[in-house]
């Protein structure tokens, strides 16, 4: 079994508590969590985006660093674990998450990924003007499954012609592609995460509930990995 | 999480302590925030406000002695489907320490990595 962090990125961890340890997340507190797992022979590391918090006496989650940039630093700082950062979709387009990806997939020598998130606090969003509306609630993995197909396209091939019904891209070039196989995690739990996940994930990041085991032992009979589209794409980057 | 100590009363001791310092307006905004999706009941967020475990946004929580955690590490493992545990901690600096020194050595699913 592989064993990972999930960094502190936000202050005070996941302790909701005026008992718990109180911090602000830093570089240097990162940095010295990776080092230290990495030391151990951990295996990965992860942080979330929370772009508002909680409030509370804690103020909790009220401050926080930036994933990719957090994983950037890291994985200059770090030699063989891996390194996942955590993209908000509704802020970042998918041909500049392509590119970002690829450029800590350069500094980490392949040892990069991305969990997708949807997003679905509008405080997170409202406050910066990028609120979709609450169409969100109901479109938000038909929107997502569009910006993982332009991911995958642009990671194998380096190039996106997809023309969807949220996202057109027009010759999108992306280049130099990664060097090691990009992969994705999603967290998603309700059945249409968990859809998109099966369909182009590699791993599904769920809540260690009873609830969670029951679901999860569905059977999965389709993916990114063995589609016609993947294989076409593969063969293009290779031609 | 991993809430880990030398025995299982002091494991617990701290649980508790977190427990009862929980910060009840943060997490009513979090019960408030997850239920604007009437959409979807089945969000992952809507299990994160739950009342009995929001102290910690109810993710799955270990607590106990170093080897008492390992035990129960060891038994995710066995799992179907399951690749990988993410751990949080109490204390991540503190946390990642005694993983390395006094709980992942003592794990069977993570043997080929204590022997290191």
């Amino acid at each position: 079994m592989q064993v990972g962090v999930f960094i502190p990125i936000n202050n005070n961890g996941w302790l909701i508590s005026e008992s718990a340890p109180q911090y602000l997340p830093s570089f240097d507190l990162n940095k010295e969590i990776a080092l230290r797992a990495e030391q151990y022979g951990l295996d990965f590391l992860l942080s979330m985006i929370k772009l508002r918090g909680f409030g509370g006496k804690t103020q909790f989650w009220e401050y926080g660093l930036e994933s990719f940039t957090l994983m950037a630093g890291l994985a200059a700082v770090t030699e063989k674990i891996k390194i996942f950062a955590t993209c908000p979709t509704l802020i970042i387009p998918p041909a500049f998450a392509a590119r970002m990806a690829n450029t800590i997939d350069s500094i980490s020598h392949g040892r990069f990924g991305l969990n997708l998130i949807t997003g679905w606090q509008p405080p997170e969003y409202t406050q910066m003007g990028l609120w979709p509306g609450d169409e969100h609630f109901r479109n938000r993995y038909d929107v997502l499954d569009e910006y993982a197909r332009i991911l995958r396209e642009l990671w194998e091939s380096g190039r996106s012609d997809f023309k969807g019904r949220y996202y057109q891209m027009d010759d999108c070039l992306v280049r130099p592609q990664p060097q090691a196989d990009m992969k994705i995690i999603c967290a998603g739990s309700s059945d249409a995460g968990l859809a998109f996940s099966a369909k182009w994930a590699d791993y599904a990041f769920c809540l260690a509930r009873a609830s969670t085991r029951r679901r999860l032992s569905l059977p999965i009979t389709t993916g990114w990995r063995s589609s016609p589209r993947r294989q076409a794409a593969t063969s293009r980057s290779s031609s | 999480m991993v809430i880990a100590a030398e025995t299982d009363q002091e494991a617990m001791a701290k649980w508790r302590c977190y427990n009862d310092g929980v910060d009840l307006d943060a997490i009513a905004w979090l019960a408030d925030q997850g239920a604007r999706d009437t959409v979807n009941t089945d969000t992952n967020v809507r299990q994160l406000a739950a009342p009995e475990g929001a102290v910690n946004i109810n993710m799955g929580t270990l607590i106990g002695s170093y080897e008492s955690v390992a035990r129960m590490l060891d038994d995710m493992a066995q799992v179907p489907n399951t690749g990988g545990v993410l751990l949080t901690f109490d204390d991540f600096i503190e946390g990642v320490e005694a993983f390395g020194t006094r709980i992942q050595p003592l794990m069977k699913s993570r043997a080929s990595i204590a022997r290191l």
